[in-house]
């Protein structure tokens, strides 16, 4: 029934079906198969939405995109720029450090590669880069910002795989800065031999008056983190606050009026309800997963290949990398984490190492072609074709790689902090 | 024809522009009566459960209406034009059966649980149900126009919103 299953959701998504419609069609399928009613489908597609946690997913991204538009994305470049924009390729390193900054406010790769990104492309190429370099560079530094919290990735999967958002958000940390050094240093070691411009180096009056300026964007992570660890807030109230502090900067530096506020909001809207609807879809999908006992037969036969863990998370990245290659990040969420969260605590791998593997996982998928999507928004602002894009973005994906195996082989990355904060888990 | 249709797709970007402020408006009145009431609001959360689900499917209408759905498109832009037509057809036709059918289903529904108390606002249960019902057909509606346009049964420029506004994801 798994291969059945799977192989009817691949050609439903092979011939276009939106991934919301595939999942459903399966979903219903089961439903039609297992002889029950069918008014289960409307019942778990209308109240599996009923949840305050998966009310986080619109508000940060309509704070992601608030920010974009309020122009505190100019301010993170500027600082970013007075601080490394001397070194060697600085712009490229620029683009780096001001993604992990804009990290800690979207949760979004795409909201970072087509709001941040479009700044950062347009400046790179005026200062004398490839346009397919400084696209490739943008779209290698996205893929930090659903790792870095606030991360929708990590709220959809805290919710599937019920595990705290707060631990998600944490586990996220060091390995959004491992992956921030990674790509820096290969920026370095290519510019070696590449003759890539570099800025004058800024003075520190100037490098003070950049930090006052972008002071308040920065700001935003700590309160987030903060918020969130002290318990003042839940996730979801977090993420209303943030819309409000967001809304509030933009119209206080005079960026934002009142149609990009509705574009903004418009476009947050219109997103999540891409979103959700595959989450409501995947609602009749788990149902079939439960009824036929998916997870269970999957352990079963995990379990009769005596496979250790490490041999089974090798295998389980191949897996996810290639669908991260094939499939968008929310599909892989929603299709996935469901069935393998139960293999993977039967094994003793916990939850939230799992969770943070597979989103690193799906990050690099979205620079690996065919379906790399932050490849296609980077190349579409740089005005160069995605495969030049992905030409250059080769050393990019092999240091994310790397830190892919550190943080599957080395837990502590990724639970030292979860673990300091919340305490070991059982 | 097309007039008719950006005024509906005027009004469902709206709708869900207005339901997700309204979600985000009364998670800040959560906050703001627990630490600065000393009878927090027992009802925002109740309803911004609510407008949340309201969104999904307003908003996936419009979704719908502008064809940026999440889907993979590697295979169909391989297709020569005329089967990548074909496709679109077959996919858009699908998805308009499929949602009609939600919609009856949520009618259904929404019969079903009429009366039902939600537990904080006492409001029936059925306004869970209702705007999904019509959010439903509204998807339904939208995927029949182009399907019916991939036929050429209606112009294409009557249904496409690609000189309306910029790309939804700024």
């Amino acid at each position: 029934m798994i291969f059945f299953y799977g192989l009817g959701l691949l050609a439903f998504l092979a011939i276009g079906l939106p991934v919301a419609v595939s999942i459903l069609l399966v979903g219903i399928l089961a439903v039609v198969i297992a002889g029950v009613p069918p008014s289960i489908i409307a019942e778990r597609m209308i109240f599996g939405l009923d949840s305050f946690l998966l009310i986080a997913i619109p508000l940060f991204l309509l704070m992601g995109n608030l920010m974009n538009a309020s122009g505190i994305t100019n301010r993170i470049f500027a600082f970013a720029g007075s601080l490394v924009g001397h070194w060697r390729a600085g712009l490229a390193q620029v683009n780096v450090l001001s993604s992990i900054i804009f990290s800690g406010m979207s949760g979004s790769a795409l909201a970072d590669a087509a709001g941040l990104g479009a700044i950062e492309v347009e400046a790179m190429r005026k200062a004398g880069y490839k346009p397919a370099y400084a696209a490739a560079v943008t779209a290698a530094s996205a893929t930090i910002g659903p790792i870095m919290p606030p991360s929708i990735a990590s709220i959809l999967y805290a919710f599937i795989a019920d595990v705290s958002v707060g631990r998600m958000f944490l586990a996220g940390i060091l390995p959004a800065l491992l992956m921030t050094f990674v790509l820096m240093v290969t920026i370095h070691l290519r510019a070696g031999t590449q003759n890539l411009p570099k800025a004058p180096k800024v003075s520190g009056a100037r490098r003070a008056h950049e930090f006052w300026l972008a002071l308040p964007a920065l700001f935003v992570p700590v309160v987030l983190i903060g918020g969130m660890r002290t318990g003042i807030f839940t996730a979801t109230e977090l993420a209303a606050v943030g819309v409000l502090y967001s809304a509030l900067l933009g119209f206080a530096y005079r960026q934002m009026g009142a149609a990009s506020f509705y574009r903004a909001c418009r476009s947050a809207a219109l997103h999540s309800g891409a979103i959700l609807l595959i989450v409501a879809a995947a609602h009749v999908f788990a149902w079939a997963l439960a009824h036929e006992q998916i997870p269970q037969h999957l352990a079963q036969l995990v379990g009769s290949l005596n496979l250790d863990r490490w041999m089974f998370l090798i295998l389980i990245n191949v897996v996810l990398l290639v669908l991260g290659m094939l499939l968008d990040t929310t599909a892989i969420l929603i299709l996935v984490a469901p069935v393998m969260v139960p293999v993977v605590t039967a094994m003793g791998i916990d939850p939230v190492h799992f969770g943070i593997v597979m989103i690193v996982n799906m990050m690099i998928g979205l620079i690996t072609p065919p379906v790399g999507m932050a490849l296609f928004v980077t190349a579409s602002i740089a005005d160069v074709s995605a495969a030049a894009v992905a030409r250059e973005s080769v050393p990019y994906v092999v240091a994310l790689l790397l830190v892919l195996v550190l943080i599957t082989f080395v837990p502590q990355v990724v639970l030292f902090l979860p673990d300091l904060a919340y305490g070991v888990s059982q | 024809m097309r007039p008719i249709l950006q005024a509906l797709g005027l009004v469902e970007e709206v709708v869900a522009v207005a339901l997700l402020l309204a979600t985000a408006a009364m998670t800040l009145l959560q906050v703001a009566g627990r630490y600065l009431m000393t009878n927090p609001f027992i009802w925002t959360e109740e309803v911004t459960r609510l407008t949340l689900i309201w969104l999904a499917y307003v908003a996936a209408a419009a979704v719908t209406r502008r064809g940026v759905h999440i889907a993979v498109d590697t295979g169909l832009n391989m297709l020569n034009p005329a089967w990548r037509r074909a496709a679109n057809v077959l996919v858009h036709s699908v998805t308009a059966l499929l949602f009609a059918w939600l919609a009856y289903l949520a009618m259904v529904l929404a019969f079903k649980v009429s009366g039902l108390p939600l537990a904080a606002t006492r409001w029936s249960m059925e306004v869970m149900v209702w705007p999904t019902m019509a959010g439903c057909l509204l998807i339904a509606f939208h995927s029949l126009l182009l399907a019916l346009s991939g036929i050429g049964m209606i112009p294409a420029a009557a249904v496409d919103p690609s000189e309306e506004t910029e790309v939804i994801r700024s």
